[in-house]
């Protein structure tokens, strides 16, 4: 890699970057009754050249020197017809890490695709032992490795790995006329994923939302989402509004409020790029900048937002190691965004209300909120209306409308912290200011 | 680019031969060698200027009635011969009673030819021209009567983005049952955001322009200013809108929001393994009238309208013919990939696509759309006393039993059969079985968009697809909001 930074610096490149990853991924995963398995060995390479600040980048699923060469030319005459960054002020330098975290599993080393398709049969057997109104659409192993490298020609030369074992089920459940669908996941840094449990749990919902009855009445007292709830509706519009490039480019509605109180006091929220077992925790980021641990809302005040290098430097600030690659594109994203814990667990908060609805999993339509505004329309699918701590009945889907940014100042936290797909950990959290109809 | 292309399908031929000789029942080899081009101006300056190449193989093997799959991005033969003994030993190890159906074996080369410009012909500075003109159209001109510029005390443009895209190149189906076929693949498209903020208020608007037809669209004066111009026009009107009311309506679907409806909802519903896993509840329901004499709805690699999505051959390598899903209000039948059409022992409707080479060929939708009826725009307008129209579709979500929530980013009230108010960010809830049983008109003309910005993800995949319809009209239905 070090030649091809040279190669590029000497045809033309005032910068270079190459950025290689290998990933593997097994795969085990029923559709129906039907099991399916696969494999497959991904090999990308991205390369940044910068001709007197203008930015052009190439996404390659090559390791191939010849590609690679023949892309950076034509990244060099893209570059040189490009207009310049005028915000550009360099690739990242070399920075140690904040501390050595370790991102690899050896214990999931031992697992190949002959045990994913062993455990995979046996939870569809098991799922189907569960009960007759149960149908299996999908129960699904996925087991990725991956690692990591950057270079660049500021003399950045870092590594990193980590891997990963991902369950996810999806159930239906029928009773006459009456249906359910749900899912639910898990995922682990262990062999020891649980997918008894996360069976259980998951049809039994299923069962229980065949139950469901209609609320006759417009609801606008407490509700308590559960944290896969929280997570999707933060992840949808809080977390991608505390980027710098949100704050730069003019769609963050927190861009004016950094120092201000923003939220309810009890609320804190850091960006952990080394939580331990976090699923997103490296050394570095994806431009080989350190991870860290950023503060985002500390005591319901706004106190930082998370960066890459070029949205640090174009605010003035140090990177928050936030870089993150999609393809070609270098995006600042969460790494491991955690919600501290309040001192409730589920069943007290629950007592705490005379009346107060339960919203669990993932609200449909979620990923629709406007996160310019805050403004939330999503409708809740597994929705349990509890009266004096106890749920009373299961009710049918319903609109759940507001604005997250307001919710957000009248809260109570929980202490049920649960990691979320969406890379967020949070307890559950009732809301105050939200409406279901 | 031709000769990695010539060298790869080469190794690919190689491999068939290699697996004929480990006695794999079947083998078949799909080759990629793709490029998307991604081009953004944003806030005055080049964002990003993005040039993506997507070269590898994918390998499906059966052995005794067992399938198996695998897939790397390694140009070396070697490399590839490792995933051809992977997929042999998934398909050992999976033993999972697959059968596929029969299928024609053709030798075929598909590419659409009536366009001038291809983006591979296009300089980057012509490009370059093109997303400036409409990038200076949102400020430049005067989106509305009262004010000269968009530029004025009052109101401020917080966000400005032009991008373009282009995904082209040539997918490569060997089989050793003869299917030989490639086809060139090409979708560009330009999408326009505006954020402004007027007198505390925010509004946003977005235009797309989507095509597999070239770039000649896109290098059009006239389209290029109307996707600046419309793009503020439509924010500014959202700024200064009021959400609406919400409760049950009659509601005027446009075209995008028609083909949400078509895709997300019914679309999904109708996919074969969603039937054989009985997921859907459509599952039992050939032959039953589902909706009103309005409803016909048809999923198509090549549709007859301008602007869909081009997709002659499916990923296993069979043409992709026009699926009827309902006609006249009847549930005709499903989309199959070979796999589900053997399970219901009929043909392969040319349904079976994979995001990529990396991934394994499942039953995805092309074009889906909602057919035509017999209404006037200004027909079904005049005829309306009290409703929402809504476009601008942005997304949302649908599940298997067919309830859905949908979001609309503009709309206008419609009182007396006369288009009033704007309103903003409408959401659409409800029930696709029951809403198909409300729509009452639909006008004679399909539109259909497709864009090469994101895709239609289902199972970790995400293709490209097109959708649309005509106005629809729907006598009931539930709006979401304050």
């Amino acid at each position: 890699m070090e030649n091809i930074i040279r190669y590029a610096l000497s045809n033309g490149a005032d910068e270079a970057e190459i950025f290689t990853r290998y990933t593997r991924v097994n795969e085990a995963r029923t559709e129906g009754d039907k099991l399916k398995n696969d494999s497959k060995i991904i090999i990308e390479t991205v390369i940044r050249i910068v001709v007197d600040k203008s930015i052009t980048t190439a996404y390659l699923t090559t390791d191939s020197g010849d590609v690679i060469r023949d892309s950076i030319n034509d990244l060099i005459s893209l570059a040189k017809n490009t207009p310049p960054d005028p915000y550009w002020e360099g690739l990242p330098y070399p920075k140690k890490p904040v501390k050595h975290v370790n991102a690899w599993s050896s214990d999931l080393e031992s697992i190949d695709q002959e045990l994913l398709t062993n455990l995979t049969k046996k939870d569809l057997e098991y799922m189907k032992s569960k009960d007759n109104r149960v149908i299996p659409v999908s129960i699904k192993y996925s087991l990725y490795s991956t690692g990591y490298k950057v270079v660049n020609s500021n003399g950045v030369n870092i590594e990193d790995r980590s891997n990963g074992l991902g369950y996810f089920i999806d159930v239906k459940a029928k009773d006459g006329n009456s249906e359910s669908n749900t899912f639910g996941f898990k995922r682990s840094k262990t062999r020891e994923i649980e997918s008894e449990k996360v069976i259980d749990e998951t049809v039994n919902r299923a069962l229980e939302l065949l139950k469901g009855v209609k609320l006759d009445k417009v609801y606008k007292g407490p509700v308590l989402m559960d944290p896969l709830a929280v997570s999707s509706t933060l992840y949808f519009s809080l977390a991608r509004v505390i980027t710098g490039t949100a704050v730069q480019e003019g769609y963050s509605p927190l861009a004016k409020r950094l120092g201000e109180e923003i939220s309810d006091k009890r609320l804190t929220i850091y960006d952990d790029g080394l939580l331990e077992n976090g699923w997103n925790t490296r050394n570095y980021d994806e431009e080989g900048y350190p991870q860290q641990k950023t503060g985002i809302i500390v005591d319901g005040k706004l106190v930082g937002f998370i960066h890459n290098t070029y949205t640090a430097r174009r605010m003035g600030v140090e990177s928050t190691g936030n870089a993150r690659r999609r393809e070609s594109m270098i995006r600042v994203d969460i790494t491991n965004l955690t919600i501290k814990p309040g001192s409730k667990d589920l069943d007290r908060l629950m007592s705490s209300y005379d009346e107060l609805i339960l919203v669990r999993n993932m609200p449909m339509g979620a990923h629709t909120i406007n996160y310019m505004t805050g403004s939330i329309n999503m409708v809740g699918t597994e929705l349990y209306y509890v009266k004096k701590g106890s749920i009373e009945k299961v009710l049918k889907p319903l609109t759940i409308t507001g604005n997250i940014y307001e919710a957000l100042t009248d809260i109570e936290i929980g202490n049920d912290v649960e990691d979320t797909f969406f890379n967020i950990y949070t307890p559950s959290i009732v809301f105050t200011k939200f409406t279901l109809a | 680019m031709e000769d990695e292309l010539g060298y790869l399908i080469d190794y690919g031929h190689k491999l068939i031969k290699k697996g004929e000789e480990k006695s794999v029942d079947w083998i078949e080899v799909r080759i990629e060698n793709t490029r998307y081009e991604y081009i953004q101006y944003l806030n005055d300056r080049v964002k990003e200027a993005n040039i993506n190449r997507y070269i590898g193989v994918g390998i499906r093997v059966g052995i005794d009635k067992s399938i198996g799959f695998s897939s790397t991005s390694s140009h070396d033969i070697n490399r590839m011969e490792e995933a051809l003994e992977e997929a042999i030993k998934i398909a050992r190890l999976s033993n999972n009673e697959i059968t596929l159906s029969t299928e024609k074996a053709s030798k075929k080369r598909y590419e659409l030819r009536n366009y001038r410009h291809h983006p591979r012909d296009i300089s980057f500075e012509e490009k370059l021209d093109a997303i400036r003109k409409i990038y200076e159209s949102i400020f430049e001109v005067s989106p509305r009567k009262d004010i000269a510029k968009v530029k004025t005390p009052d109101i401020e443009i917080s966000l400005a983005s032009v991008s373009y895209g282009a995904y082209y190149g040539d997918i490569i189906v060997l089989t050793n049952e003869g299917v030989d076929v490639s086809s060139h693949q090409i979708l560009t498209g330009i999408r326009t955001t505006v954020i402004v903020e007027e007198a505390g208020k925010r509004g946003d608007g977005t235009t797309y322009l989507g095509t597999s037809r070239g770039m000649d669209k896109l290098l059009e004066e006239d389209n290029l200013v109307k996707l600046g111009v419309e793009a503020t026009q439509h924010a500014l009107e959202k700024a200064g809108s009021s959400f609406a009311p919400a409760g049950r309506q009659v509601v005027i679907a446009a075209p995008g929001v028609s083909g949400v409806f078509a895709h997300e909802s019914f679309g999904h519903m109708s996919e074969g393994d969603f039937a054989l896993s009985k997921s859907t509840p459509l599952y039992d329901k050939i032959g039953e009238t589902l909706g009103t004499e309005y409803v016909s709805i048809y999923d198509s690699g090549i549709p007859p309208y301008e602007d869909s999505f081009y997709y002659p051959v499916d990923s296993e390598g069979v043409e992709t013919k026009t699926v009827t899903l309902v006609e006249k209000g009847v549930f005709k039948g499903f989309m199959h990939s070979r796999e589900t059409a053997a399970s219901y022992g009929v043909d392969s409707t040319g349904n079976g696509r994979a995001e990529d080479y990396s991934h394994p060929q499942i039953v995805r939708m092309r074009n889906t759309y909602f057919g035509p009826g017999d209404w006037g725009y200004e027909e079904i307008i005049k005829e309306t006393k009290y409703g929402i129209l809504v476009d601008d579709e942005r997304g949302g979500q649908a599940n298997l039993d067919g309830t859905f929530t949908f979001t609309a980013s503009r709309g206008y009230i419609i009182k007396n059969g006369e288009i009033k108010e704007p309103v903003r960010d409408i959401i659409l809830t409800g029930n696709i079985l029951e809403m198909l049983k409300h729509v009452d008109a639909a006008t004679d003309k399909v539109e259909i968009l497709t864009l090469p910005f994101g895709g239609c993800g289902k199972d970790g995949q995400s293709v490209y697809i097109g959708l649309g319809g005509p106005y629809l009209r729907i006598a009931k239905l539930q709006i979401g909001g304050k």
